[in-house]
């Protein structure tokens, strides 16, 4: 029997599987995959660009500003340029991020634009109990719920609330109110049936215009559908014990890193294989990491080449840049059946805007972290004419990785290879 | 303007009849127009070419045809705007007066054929906020945080109104909510018919805080537990039931509270900020619920029960107190300690017990640990909570009563779910439904009669609230219905279902009867109701969101902060069309006015002399004032700004697409844009011209930078400013040319420009009522109309006539 590593390889996808004693058998043996899982991490106002990528190409480059925090981890990361997705529209083309596709063109592909963690999420499906997970740090403005995507156009509600989502994912409920629970979701199942039922029925007398929005209406009732039984099948069996968060701090200092601690919870939970965090477009003053902080970090990106603003804009990407090492360092710590959760976790951080200043959405900032995967290298994917690289082809590569079987995905031409 | 290629309107009336009849028509084209279009407009808007994103070498004369149709209604108001051709040659101006009148008349017919078989306004979602107060109206559910409603996933929508049926989608995070929503909703109405009976609930201090380190938590000798309340800080110091107990059902309860004040005269209360040993002290008892967030700090289902006197002997106090379903108490000091888990306590740990630094008790107990170790003043100890209840002073409550016509029947049979739910549906859906259309969701209830009736009742009201009936807008094809109409006008004038008046009128044909739907509208627009749209519709339309999105500097603009003018730019604009509405002004006053609506922040913010007074009031302006109209008001100068740095190219854009309804396309995709550079290096004017040498910018910068030229005069809060400031104190210069040659040399000159050209104005203020007032985006069909409503406006200019006329018109009478 063939072994995985050599299916892709004779497949014709290449991709570096990593080495795992798993994959080692004798041919016969069974073997069992470990549990594969991908975090995202959406940086929507970008990596400052002239401080993130560094000067030098191959492995011997040297970190660059942006990613010193990252040092101890220089081998267990790729850095890119010149990846994008060649849409333009400054904030308006961050939420294509994972897509690679804007939301306008989204009709021309045949999954629309699906991000590539929801992509993931569906090749999970049930078998977690949340198919994925969607963070955002809080105070996101306005319309900011930009990162995942449905096949359907759709946006993913990013959640901010931790407590909310601890519960969600760790307060067992006691047996009175899950078998309420369960009674309510079948409840639902028979009315969404009846609704569904009585809406085609109307459906059928509409003109064309109408007939459009309808189907909207039904397909995201068939979608909670489906919902409903995956939640159904959770719903009765005992929730992982993890220990409480507390009460929720304010000081973003101490805040923050809670996000990236429950994504590591819930991975190693096995309560969802699909993470994303959305670091938002928000105006807050991050007072909290110095007193030299004094303008919103939207304003900072926007840093129009003042040495202040961009002293301030250097200190906010570092915390945030050492928060991103500290979830490595996590994941890596952290025991996952033969090996350690970093080595079974993708992690991708990166932004839809290449430079937030000029609102650029060229050559997106890329980090690909972990995945057992050999990094520590700066890879360069222009070509000698200069010209950018998909970076669906990344993403197809993810896919590939997680165990997605797609020819393509978003705008990709090929897999790259990792 | 330039008057050399406006088309005056006399000439194209005497035109219309020169135009060559139907049949000749293709041949006209290939004579007569497209030799126009070769030697005028093929040269930047052809193959080789396209400015704008514009190309007519390929349009078809059928305009039928809705590509071509588009383009040519794009060609028109170019030609009427005088904007195009930009350089010689210049056709003649007969010449450009016969393909004006061609391209009119084929527009007006083809919108003849067109409207007749229009869809209208597509299938509309119920905005988030039309949803909340359609379901609050429709139980008279009271609570003005619609915490029913929370949590639904906010209406995404990038450009334009929120509430644009194409735009509004649905999708399953929603549609799940929703389920929740009419769950929750129905928890609260469909009651058992008998009256809860009252339990005891005794609530130990582990019950309260779970055993955490704040409140302080201890145990005495014999083993009692009890709770120090010693902070002020919300978050910190609260007393909140962790377990054990929450309301199962809206009533009243009696909350008793075991407390007493110890340590009341510890000389430490002149260390700390803590309150005098003579005062009061204050124990704050609240409400809240798990669901909308932590409960250990604020959330937004707080609300105040009692604010208790506690003494200095262990007592029960006792609270009578509203609690919702899932709801429970939460105590704070409210005067308490101020800072009593920082600084402050540190200072007392190095003072007195030697502690050498914050690093040492902080790093080695962790934060909370260290008021416990090292305070010693005053505090209020609780020892336990007891709560008794549920009572009632009615059964049931007024909500049910009024839902189920003052009583539920004994028992709920198959009958009575028939009749009940055709007639929820009706008044859920806005409109009579029929029994056959439910027949779906009367069999489900039917179904579940055996498992309890009560729960077939509401298992099939549910189902009604998740129905497109409730979800979406009710509108019939064509000219609306007396219930399409109350509808629009309630959801556009109030935001909200039509009321039960309202639905009294439709079931009696009154608002498909001219008359009284003439006072029906007059009387709608005059309450005080729609004060409330007025401020939703400048929000959008004058993208007050950016404010948000880009606050103004607190550093830069510490005056603005503190002269309190902050809080009030946007109710200035709120107030100033409100105005317009309630005394009828010209609408014009949007673009020049020589009196600005202000209070008294805002008059000093503009340094306004001789305002007196209270509030919001009109002040005439001097002479030859800078500010006036819309655009010299603090809320667009900011909306229009990035929080701290202007740019005139978003506030010509800004000018173009909110006051002349002549936005310019998007930049070309293959241009990069320009990266700002504040140091001053170069001047503002000198990037822009740079801008505008590069070719592919020029076109559309060449229009919109001088729009936004003289309006450099005012800074990112709406202060006038004759130079940049900072070091270098660049000097601001807003004199500028406009793209048809007309020269601005300040901000007074340019609101003459503005002004000059108000018909444009008109027409783009109509067009935004009409969208907002439709929920669609107005298109070349609808421009007959507005056309007509915007001259109407150069005679009788009121707002209130305005809004009056736009609800007798056709595009928002029909679907």
């Amino acid at each position: 029997m063939m072994n995985r590593r050599n299916f892709l390889k004779a497949s014709g996808i290449s991709i570096a599987l990593p080495f795992m004693p798993s994959l080692a058998h004798a041919a016969g043996q069974k073997t069992t995959d470990a549990k594969r899982r991908m975090v995202c991490v959406h940086q929507c106002l970008g990596w400052e660009p002239r401080a993130f990528f560094p000067k030098e190409v191959g492995k011997d480059y040297k970190l660059s500003k942006t990613l010193l925090p990252l040092a101890e981890n220089k081998d267990k990361f790729t850095v890119y340029s010149g990846l994008e997705h060649g849409v333009t529209g400054g904030h308006y083309a961050e939420h294509a991020f994972l897509t690679g596709v804007h939301i306008e063109d989204a009709k021309k592909y045949k999954e629309g634009n699906i991000s590539v963690d929801m992509k993931a999420a569906e090749h999970v499906g049930f078998n977690t109990r949340f198919s994925s997970l969607h963070l955002a740090l809080p105070g996101g403005v306005g319309r900011y719920d930009r990162t995942s995507w449905t096949r359907a156009g759709v946006s993913v509600p990013m959640q901010e609330k931790l407590d909310l989502v601890f519960s969600q994912l760790f307060t067992e409920e006691t047996l009175t109110a899950r078998k309420r629970a369960k009674k309510i979701l079948e409840e639902n199942s028979s009315v969404i049936d009846t609704v569904l039922g009585q809406s085609k029925d109307l459906s059928r007398k509409m003109n064309k215009d109408d007939k459009v929005k309808m189907s909207e209406f039904l397909s995201s009732l068939r979608e909670t559908e489906k919902k409903i039984q995956a939640q159904n099948k959770w719903v009765m069996s005992a929730k992982p014990k993890v220990k409480g968060i507390g009460t929720v701090p304010s000081n973003i200092k101490e805040l923050f890193p809670l996000y990236y601690d429950i994504i590591a919870l819930a991975l190693q939970t096995d309560s969802t294989r699909v993470a994303s965090l959305q670091l938002p477009v928000t105006n807050n003053v991050y007072s909290d990491l110095g007193d030299d902080i004094t303008e919103g970090c939207h304003l900072l990106s926007h840093h129009g080449h003042s040495k202040s603003r961009l002293a301030q804009l250097a200190k906010i990407e570092a915390y945030h840049m050492t928060l991103f090492n500290n979830f490595l360092n996590k994941l890596k710590n952290i025991k996952d059946g033969e090996s350690n959760l970093l080595d079974n976790t993708i992690v991708l951080n990166g932004a839809g805007m290449g430079n937030g200043s000029a609102h650029s959405n060229r050559n997106l900032p890329v980090i690909l972290a972990g995945g057992g995967l050999e990094h520590g290298e700066h890879k360069n994917m222009y070509d000698k004419d200069k010209i950018a690289t998909p970076l669906c082809n990344l993403y197809l590569s993810m896919l590939h990785w997680f165990g997605v079987k797609a020819d393509s995905f978003g705008t990709s031409r090929k897999a790259l290879e990792v | 303007m330039n008057q050399r290629k406006s088309v005056s309107l006399l000439n194209l009336l005497a035109l219309l009849f020169l135009v060559p009849a139907v049949q000749a028509e293709d041949k006209y084209f290939e004579t007569t127009v497209k030799p126009f279009l070769d030697e005028y407009c093929i040269r930047c808007h052809g193959e080789k070419k396209q400015k704008g994103d514009r190309r007519y070498d390929m349009i078809s004369s059928d305009f039928s045809d809705r590509e071509s149709a588009f383009l040519w209604q794009d060609m028109l108001d170019q030609l009427h705007l005088g904007e195009m051709p930009p350089k010689k040659p210049f056709p003649t101006s007969e010449k450009q007066e016969e393909i004006v009148a061609w391209i009119t008349t084929k527009m007006d017919k083809i919108r003849e054929e067109k409207l007749a078989s229009k869809t209208g306004t597509v299938m509309r979602r119920l905005s988030h906020k039309e949803f909340s107060n359609t379901l609050y109206d429709l139980f008279e559910f009271n609570d003005p945080n619609f915490l029913m409603a929370y949590g639904l996933p906010e209406d995404s929508i990038e450009h334009g109104f929120n509430n644009n049926a194409k735009e509004l989608k649905t999708t399953s995070f929603l549609y799940e909510k929703y389920l929740k929503v009419a769950d929750k909703v129905l928890d609260n109405v469909v009651l058992p018919r008998k009256v809860p009976k009252p339990r005891k609930w005794t609530l130990t201090p582990e019950n309260l805080w779970g055993g955490r380190d704040v409140p302080v938590y201890h145990k005495d000798k014999e083993g009692k537990s009890y709770a120090d309340l010693i902070g002020s800080m919300k978050m910190a110091s609260r007393c909140w039931v962790e377990k054990g107990f929450e309301a199962p059902i809206e009533g009243t309860y009696k909350i008793r509270i075991k407390a007493q004040v110890l340590n009341r005269n510890h000389p430490d209360w002149k260390l700390h900020t803590t309150p005098n040993p003579k005062d009061d002290f204050k124990l704050g008892v609240y409400a809240t619920s798990k669901e909308y967030g932590q409960i250990s700090a604020d959330n937004i289902s707080d609300y105040h029960l009692k604010t208790l006197v506690i003494g200095d002997d262990k007592m029960d106090y006792e609270v009578e107190a509203h609690l919702k379903k899932g709801f429970a108490p939460y105590m704070i000091w409210l005067n308490g300690v101020k800072g009593a888990y920082s600084g402050k306590i540190t200072e007392i740990a190095k003072k007195r017990f030697g502690v050498k630094g914050r690093n040492e008790v902080y790093l080695k107990h962790g934060r909370w640990k260290v008021t416990d170790m090292y305070y010693r003043g005053s505090r209020i100890r609780v020892y336990g909570m007891e709560i008794e209840g549920p009572f009632f002073k009615e059964w049931p409550p007024k909500i049910t009563k009024k839902a189920f016509d003052g009583k539920l029947p004994e028992k709920v049979d198959a009958k009575y779910l028939e009749s009940h739910l055709v007639k929820f549906a009706s008044k859920a859906w806005r409109r009579p439904v029929q029994k056959q259309e439910i027949s779906k969701i009367i069999e489900l209830a039917k179904a579940n009669l055996k498992a309890g009736d009560l729960n077939a009742l509401k298992i099939g009201m549910k189902a009604i609230l998740v129905s497109p009936g409730f979800l979406y807008h009710y509108q019939n094809d064509g000219m609306l219905n007396d219930y399409g109409l109350a509808s629009r006008l309630s959801y556009f004038l109030w935001g909200t279902a039509p009321s039960e008046d309202l639905m009294k009128m439709a079931v009696n044909g009154k608002l498909t009867d001219e008359k009284s739907y003439d006072q029906l509208i007059k009387t709608m627009v005059d309450s005080p109701k729609t004060n409330k749209m007025l401020k939703d519709f400048a929000f959008q339309w004058l993208n007050f969101g950016k404010i948000l999105v880009m606050q103004p500097d607190k550093n830069k603009f510490k005056s603005f902060y503190k002269s309190g003018a902050s809080k009030y730019i946007t109710e200035e604009t709120n107030q100033f069309l409100i105005d317009l509405l309630r005394n009828n002004k010209s609408i014009y006053n949007c673009v020049d006015s020589d009196y600005v609506m202000v209070n008294s922040a805002m008059a000093k913010h503009y340094g306004l002399k001789g305002f007196k007074g209270k509030g919001f009031k009109a002040l005439k302006l001097p002479p030859n004032s800078i500010r006036g109209g819309l655009i010299t008001q603090a809320s667009v100068l900011a909306a229009t700004s990035n929080g701290v740095d202007t740019s005139p190219v978003t506030r010509g854009i800004w000018v173009m697409e909110n006051l002349l309804g002549t936005p310019p396309p998007a930049p070309p995709a293959d241009v990069e844009p320009l990266e700002p550079d504040i140091r001053g290096a170069t001047t503002l004017v000198e990037q822009l011209k740079k801008h505008r040498e590069m070719e592919s910018c020029s076109s559309c910068h060449k229009k919109i930078d001088p729009l936004g030229m003289p309006l450099e005069n005012f800074d990112a809060v709406g202060k006038f400013r004759t130079d940049y400031g900072g070091k270098k104190k660049l000097v601001v210069e807003a004199a500028t040319v406009t793209s048809n040659g007309t020269k601005i040399e300040n901000i007074i000159q340019y609101k003459k420009f503005l002004m000059e050209n108000k018909p444009l104005f008109a027409k783009c203020l109509t067009e935004k009522l009409l969208s907002y007032a439709t929920g669609r985006d107005m298109t070349y069909l609808e421009r007959g109309e507005i056309d007509k409503i915007a001259k109407g406006l150069e005679t009788k200019q009121g707002f209130r006539d305005l809004l009056i006329t736009i609800l007798k018109s056709n595009t928002f009478k029909s679907r």
